[in-house]
């Protein structure tokens, strides 16, 4: 092996997290060449004073405070999705007046709307017209109660 | 034991209490990834519920490809570097002593000089590591301080891994510079301190 492919592979040497076939290699580097030997020993001492930095842990409650979270999360999801934004709301109001507007212009639907508008249409004028009659006997009656002598109209 | 695949899935299918399995199985790793980058324990706290909560809105995008806790970390160190870049007025401002650190490490009961000239030494560390340039300092948290590989390193930041051994190579030359580099008596910075 050459000087400038064990130098980068010094540190992980040093940590052992090399496979045992590149370690051995490294090792007989070093043992004849003097400025690995060097970097290998400045850099032992680096990780050394690095290594003043301990692990920590956290406060007990910390899965507590994330499923907390989670669960507001959960329950905020299942809301109505339209309460979210009104741009949002905005947004869904205009393209689904949209996709109306174009189902209505189609020529097919357009001629079953217009026949079904006009069987309503007739429809209600009948239904007025039975009403009319039914109305004036209701009218009638009406009077009788209110006045049963015929003296007030 | 379920894997965290498995419980990915459950969390998925809408079992959402199974979530507290991979909190309470990498909180740990978590919370101390956010304090080599923070310093600070109210910060890491809040800083790692907001990891597991990125985490549990993005699991649907998590794929097999990939270790969860390499994905994890993925998102971990990009949210502690977004911390970084929000806070980078006051990084390198925090003394030991404001971070009560004194309180946290575990020891059997050194003495107070013995304590005031190893928090000198924890500062003079966190310094040089904290003006490294982002990447570097990165590579330096994942290899020294969180025990992961070059190719760990690598499968985390998505590069290959030569870079990720190339970071690290410079990253202790920089720090080689700044803490083993002679200060004004002639002495090197670190061994002025004890």
């Amino acid at each position: 092996m050459e000087c400038r492919e064990v130098i980068p592979k010094l540190d992980e040497y040093i940590m052992g997290r090399l496979d045992d076939g590149i370690t051995d290699k490294i090792a007989l580097h070093i043992k004849n060449c003097q400025r690995c030997s060097d970097e290998f020993a400045t850099l032992k001492e680096l990780n050394s004073i690095l290594s003043i930095e301990k692990q920590v842990y956290p406060q007990i409650n910390l899965t507590e405070c994330v499923m907390n979270r989670v669960e507001d999360e959960r329950v905020n999801a299942k809301k109505f999705y339209f309460n979210k934004s009104p741009f949002i709301n905005l947004g869904i109001s205009f393209v689904l007046t949209g996709m109306l507007l174009i189902f209505i212009s189609i020529p097919s639907v357009n001629t079953t709307i217009t026949k079904y508008t006009g069987d309503i249409v007739s429809s209600a004028v009948s239904i007025n017209s039975d009403l009319g009659i039914k109305t004036n006997e209701i009218q009638t009656y009406i009077k009788k109660i209110m006045n049963p002598r015929g003296g007030i109209k | 034991m379920l894997k965290d695949e498995d419980v990915v899935r459950l969390v998925l299918d809408g079992h959402s209490e199974a979530y507290s399995i991979l909190i309470d199985e990498y909180k740990n790793m978590i919370y101390d990834l956010c304090y080599k980058y923070t310093h600070d324990y109210v910060e890491s706290q809040d800083l790692s519920q907001e990891i597991f909560l990125k985490v549990y809105r993005k699991l649907h995008t998590f794929k097999n490809t990939s270790k969860f806790s390499t994905w994890l970390y993925r998102i971990g160190i990009n949210t502690c570097i977004d911390w970084t870049r929000k806070h980078k007025k006051t990084r390198y401002e925090k003394s030991i002593e404001e971070d009560e650190y004194i309180g946290r490490i575990p020891s059997n009961k050194p003495s107070p000089e013995d304590m005031a000239i190893k928090n000198e030494k924890i500062e003079i560390v966190r310094n040089a590591v904290d003006n490294l340039p982002e990447i570097y300092r990165t590579v330096i948290i994942l290899y020294n301080y969180k025990d992961l590989s070059c190719r760990e390193i690598a499968d985390i930041l998505e590069i290959p891994v030569k870079t990720a051994e190339t970071r690290l190579y410079r990253a202790k030359k920089m720090l080689k510079e700044k803490l083993l580099k002679p200060s004004n008596g002639g002495e090197y910075l670190w061994n002025v301190v004890k």
